[in-house]
Parts: C-alpha cells; structure tokens; sequence
C-alpha cells in the first residue's frame, strides 16, 4: 500500500486541500486504484508557500498543485509515480 | 446623567422633591435613564420593583395604568388573582383618572393590589402591582396632587417591555419561560417554535449553549437553576422540524424584489442567523462558504461527541436552502472573490460573519508552524473533525500529546485527542484548577476520561529535531497577589524547569481573525484588537452597505453570541435597505438601561418554593466513549421533561416607561 498524502496544514488548507481531497477521492475510485494506494491527511508537511499551492507527498516526492488543478496534477505527476513504485514492489514481489 | 426627582425601587425611596434640580444627587447606575431616543427624554420608569420620576409633570397614576394594562395583556390567565385582578385594577385605575370615583377609592385598589401580588403564582403577578403599591405606600400626597390638578392622563407616549432575568441575559433574547410553558403543557411543537423565532439551529445549541440564561436564573436561590438547555434540546429533538419541511417559501409573507439581494459571508453561527432572518423577510441570500461544509466553527470547532454534525447540524443548516437561500461552498473570500466583486454582481448589502479561526501563539522559542507536531487548538479541532471525522481522511497523531491553555477550546482538543487513540494526553494550565475558564461539565469529563492535568505550569520552550516536535519545557508558577480583575497573578518559580517528551503542542489560548479576507481597497477597517470595527448597536462597518457580526467583531465568542449578531445584522440590513440607513432599536436601549439598573438592587425569591433538583443527564460510561466520537450526553425522558419544565417560577418582570413623545 502506497500513501498519497495531502498536506492540510494552515497554508494548505486555505488553498483548498479539501477540494483536492475530494477530487483524489473520487480520481482512486474512477482507476480503482483504492488497494494500491491509502489517502491521508497530514498535518504541516513543511513545502509552504503562499501561493494557493497545496502540497501533495506521493514515495517521497512533494507535488503542489492549484485545487482547481488537482485532476491534471493527479493524471502528470501523482499516477505515474503510483504506477511506477507499484511495478517496482511487484517486481520486488517476484 | 438622569435626576430621580421622587422614586422607590427595592428597599429604597428617594424623594428630591423640595430639593432645587441642581441639588439632587444622581445614580451612576442610571446613567442610561436620561433619554431614550435621541431627543426624547425619560421622564419616568416603573418596573417590578418599584418606580423613578424625572419630570414631577408626569402623571404617575397614568403611567402605573400603562403599566397595569401591559401586565394584564401579558397574563396567561392560569391563576385568577392575575388574570382577573389586572383587569379590575386597570378599570378602576381609570375611573379614578377620569373622575368616576373619588380618592375613597385607593383602599380598596391597595387591598385588591396586595391581593395580587401575594397570591398569584408567577412572577408577573407578582410584580404586576409593585409600583401601585409603593407610590400608595410612599407618596399617596402625590396621588392627591395629582387628582385635585386634574394633572392625571393615561394618554402619556412612553413604551413598555416584558422580560425575564433569563430573557435578559441571553443574547439572543429567546423567550425562555414561554418554551418551558409550552412544555408543561406538552405542546413541544409551540415550544420550539418559540426557539424558531429567534435562530434556526434550536437543536445545535441546546447541546452546547454556554447558557447565559441558567446563570441568571433565580431558581438558583431556592435550589439549582432551571435545565434550560436540556428542556431546548428535548423539544427540538422531539419535533422533527428541520427534516419535516416546516419551512417552506411560504413562510415568506412579503417578498422584496430579485434585485435587493444580499450576500453573507460565513455559513457559521452569524451567517446562518443573518440569513435566516433576512430570507423570511423577504430577501434573496447567497451565503458563500469557504469550506465544503456548513456550520462555521460550530462544524469544525465543536467534537461530534458534543454535536452529531451530520444529523442536527447540517439538517439545521439546510432550513437556509428549504427558505429560498442559496449556499455556495467552496468561495472563499479574498482568494475566489472579493467585496467589490459582491458590489459588482449587484449585491445590494453584505453580512461579513467570516469568524475568528487563527490560533493564537503561546510566544515561546520554538513554534514553528512549519515544525511537524506543532498546531494551534483550533486548527486541531478543524482537522479532526472536518478533515478526519466528516471527509473519513486518516490522520496519525502519534502517541503523547500537550494542550496548552484552559479553555473550552483545550477541553475540546484533549476529549478529542483521546478519541482518535492518542494515548498519553497532557493539558498544561498557567493558573489553578479553579481559575480555568472552560466549563465544569467539560473540565470534569476531560478528568473523568483521563487527561493529565498540569496545573501553575507554564511553556517556556517547544522542542524540535529534524523539523519534528519531541517535547516541550515547562516551568512551574506559584500564586500570587489578586490583580486589578481580581484574579491572582502567577508567578514562576525560578530554576523549576522541567520537560516533557511529546509528539504533538497543541496551543489552545485564543483565536483572532484572520484579515486575509480583505485589501486595503475594500475600505473595511479594524479595530486595535484586529477585529472589524463596527458600531455595536447596529453592526455598521466603515463601508456603506457592508455589516458583520459573530466572532469576527466580538472575537471568539459562543454559539448563541453570534446568531444574536446574525439576527441583529438581518434586522440592520432590513433597515438599510428600506431607509437608507439603520434605525433606533429599542430593545437594544432598553437592554442597556436595565443592566445598570440590577446593580440598584437584588432580585430575591420572596415566596416560599418547595426544592426539587434539577434532572441529571445520563451520559455515556467515560470508559466507552473516550474511544469513540459517538455523542456523550443522552436525551432526557418525556416524564423528566414534564418535571424539569415545573421547576420554572416565570420570573416576568414589566418595565415601562413614560417618554416624552
């Protein structure tokens, strides 16, 4: 299981990381990704800014996105990433 | 200043009356009492403890007749001595003014008035002859002036009020002894609608009300305070009124054009007041919310185990939309929109209600918000209940945690921190346990589930590695001296520092508005304390047009504070929006004026009252619930009801007064 981690600490959140929650909740159903990965909150993830950014933290790497733009971040920057460290452990599996 | 020329209130009688005007001494305490109006000035005042003249050309026996008359409108008609006696004392009040009978009379009016007051069985009775009886008892010669002038009229301007002492305390003005009438009589639907005049959310607050109005209640003297708010959560629980389309646009008698719409900022406690009240008096409302759920702070300030969100508040919040209203979530204002936008769409006024949701800091070394475990009360408090609770996002909270702080705010986090598995939760208070300023209900549950109090202990230091909390230093304090506010000062008791090993500091000592919202361009302005400056009678801001309420002008306030300001906000906009500009409100005048009035003299329970404590809400076994959300206290049973309601002694009082147009 991969966590998908979306900062929802006080920058975060008056960017509108429910609004990406929400689209991230909905994009794991449509790919029916809800086994490989587990969404969380967390607080504070430290990648402030003030630029209506959310802060996203997939294996280690920091995506921000706009909430308007949650479902294009997901699709270029958070899905191949998944794909990508699912192979791996598959392989590791084998 | 207002001069008493002649009066008698409690057990005291001022009579000024040979004195010259510039001799007579005045009370500080009724320094509201000089006019009423802009204009018009008070010449006399009667209420249930007596009287006070300013102006020796009233007519007082014209004056005590309005005041009978007003008593006798008001009479329930349970009990015969007020129903009946009111009646006959204003008749007979009337053929002495106009001459029918003469002063032979007054005996028989001050028997009848005695008659009255000793045997009827609510305050309103009670009190309804008081100030008969004490210008019989003190100034009959005023009487007799009066009648041989020809001086006496009934026909006086003036106004009158009906009120309560809980009444009175409670912001919103509900009318309390009314309710718990109507439960006695078991018509609970008549009862919460008594609510429902006031605010839309009756079963949100009587969970968490900080009840004011039990604070004033004189049943305190005889035995313990009535159970106010868990006789307002029974009836609201009991009538369905948010889920059975009670409210419907046809509720709407005088609809106003498409184009007077109004926006309000904010689906908190104002907000939702605001537009409650302005939808049923006819407006369009657009209510834009930042987050994707209503409620304000009431949504992610307040434990579910306190306020199951899902079915009260949510379904209170929709009454809003079964009314016409709109609620557009996801606008947050200064980010998706700003005021001049609002003008722009053709918003004819605007209600700011935007609350007070950022943590105050401690001001200590060491907090960082960007420190991993470092995070105010209140955001606390949003992401547990919103992010995890409401949106089901998982959150690791790691294993100990430190509240700093003694508030309601602290309680909240602690009781919240243990229902999400933390296990060693720690709450670290600068004074004494009797000093904390949180409720003793939630103070004492927090003990019973387990928080580790640390009392006269102050944070000098959070500790960090590698961007993550790992403790916090404390210092231990010692009590001091009372200072000007009477509270004794604390002072640290040097070299006692000591640590704690914690994963999380949680401060919990205030809130203040954040003013992200607004530019410098939209002229809004705010006060030294970072508040939005407003006129507090009217909720006026700097900008035409533009009004606010709730905790973003009184600052973190309670629940029942700022639906008050929501309605008061609605009343103001109504005002605007006919006249052009807010109006006198005079029942704000009055309230102002019977507050300095209490300091002259104590309400006493005079008759005797048998004792009968107040019911005990059942709660749930501490042990089971401090692992889960589920809502702690229990509803009461129809028969306690009953008998919770009889415990009310209808404490109204009359207050009237002679104006002079």
């Amino acid at each position: 299981m991969l966590d998908l981690t979306v900062c929802v600490g006080e920058s975060c959140h008056l960017s509108g990381a429910e609004i990406v929650l929400k689209s991230f909740m909905e994009l794991i159903e449509k790919e029916q990704l809800q086994d490989t990965v587990c969404l969380k909150g967390s607080f504070c993830i430290g990648d402030c800014d003030d630029q209506s950014l959310v802060s996203v933290k997939v294996a280690d790497q920091v995506v921000r996105t706009r909430h308007q733009d949650a479902e294009q971040a997901f699709y270029q920057s958070i899905l191949p990433v998944i794909q990508k460290t699912a192979i791996n452990s598959a392989d590791h599996g084998a | 200043m207002a001069k008493v020329v002649y009066g008698a209130w409690d057990e005291m009688v001022v009579d000024n009356r040979d004195k010259r005007f510039f001799e007579i001494d005045e009370f500080p305490e009724l320094d509201e009492f000089e006019e009423f109006d802009a204009g018009n000035p008070v010449r006399a005042f009667l209420g249930g403890k007596g009287f006070f003249v300013f102006d020796k050309d009233v007519s007082l026996l014209g004056a005590v007749h309005a005041y009978l008359s007003r008593a006798a409108n008001e009479s329930c008609g349970k009990c015969t001595p007020c129903r009946s006696g009111t009646r006959i004392l204003v008749d007979k009040l009337e053929a002495l003014i106009d001459g029918e009978v003469d002063s032979n009379a007054l005996e028989e009016i001050r028997e009848l008035a005695e008659h009255v007051q000793s045997s009827s069985l609510c305050g309103l009775g009670q009190t309804a002859t008081v100030p008969l009886l004490r210008l019989l008892h003190s100034f009959p010669d005023e009487i007799d002036n009066e009648l041989a002038r020809g001086a006496a009229r009934v026909d006086q301007p003036g106004a009158s009020y009906v009120t309560a002492p809980c009444i009175e305390e409670c912001p919103s003005k509900v009318d309390v002894p009314r309710y718990i009438d109507y439960v006695k009589d078991g018509k609970f639907t008549h009862s919460v609608g008594v609510v429902l005049q006031k605010y839309p959310m009756a079963a949100t607050c009587g969970r968490v009300c900080v009840r004011f109005c039990e604070m004033a209640c004189r049943r305190t003297q005889v035995d313990e305070p009535v159970g106010i708010k868990v006789l307002k959560r029974f009836v609201a629980d009991h009538e369905k009124y948010a889920s059975e389309g009670w409210f419907t646009k046809e509720l709407i008698t005088d609809p106003k054009s498409a184009d007077l719409k109004v926006a309000v900022i904010g689906a908190g406690p104002a907000g939702i007041s605001a537009a409650y009240h302005l939808l049923l008096k006819g407006y369009p409302v657009d209510v834009f919310e930042s987050m994707t759920e209503p409620g304000g702070m009431a949504a992610v300030g307040i434990p579910e185990y306190r306020l199951p969100k899902e079915e009260i508040l949510r379904k209170e919040v929709s009454i809003i939309e079964d009314l016409g209203g709109r609620i557009l979530y996801n606008q947050r204002m200064g980010r998706d929109f700003s005021l001049d936008d609002l003008i722009a769409q053709g918003y004819k006024a605007v209600f700011l209600g935007v609350g007070a949701h950022t943590g105050k800091q401690i001001g200590v070394p060491g907090e960082e918000s960007s420190v991993q475990g470092y995070i105010t009360g209140v955001k606390f408090l949003l992401f547990i209940n919103h992010y995890h609770i409401n949106m089901g996002i998982p959150m690791d909270l790691g294993e100990k945690m430190v509240v700093v702080g003694g508030g309601n705010v602290a309680m909240d986090c602690v009781r919240s921190a243990l229902r999400m598995g933390v296990k060693e939760v720690h709450i670290v208070y600068r004074r004494s346990r009797n000093e904390m300023p949180a409720d003793h209900e939630e103070l004492e549950a927090a003990e019973k589930e387990g928080v580790v109090f640390h009392y006269l202990t102050h944070p000098t230091r959070v500790i960090a590695e590698d961007g993550k909390v790992t403790g916090i230093e404390l210092l231990r304090m010692e009590l001091g001296d009372p200072d000007e506010s009477g509270r004794r000062r604390v002072i640290p008791v040097e070299g006692s520092e000591f640590t704690l090993d914690t994963d999380f500091v949680v401060p919990a000592i205030g809130q203040k508005v954040d003013h992200r919202f607004i530019t410098p361009d939209d002229g809004i302005e705010f006060n030294s304390w970072g508040l939005i400056d407003v006129d507090e009678d009217t909720l006026t801001t700097s900008r035409p047009g533009v009004f606010a309420g709730g905790d973003a002008v009184t600052g973190p306030a309670t629940l029942i504070e700022a639906m008050a300001q929501g309605e008061l906000g609605a009343s103001s906009i109504d005002d605007y929006l006919t006249h052009g500009r807010v109006t006198f409100q005079p029942r704000r005048r009055m309230q102002r004026m019977l507050k300095g009035l209490r300091k002259l003299g104590r309400d006493d329970v005079e008759q005797p009252i048998r004792h009968l404590y107040r019911v005990k809400v059942q709660e749930l076994d501490p042990e089971e619930r401090k692992r889960k959300f589920a809502e702690v206290e229990k509803p009461i049973s129809v028969a306690d009801a009953y008998r919770e309601a009889e415990r009310c002694m209808r404490c109204y009082r009359v207050y009237s007064l002679v104006t002079e147009k």
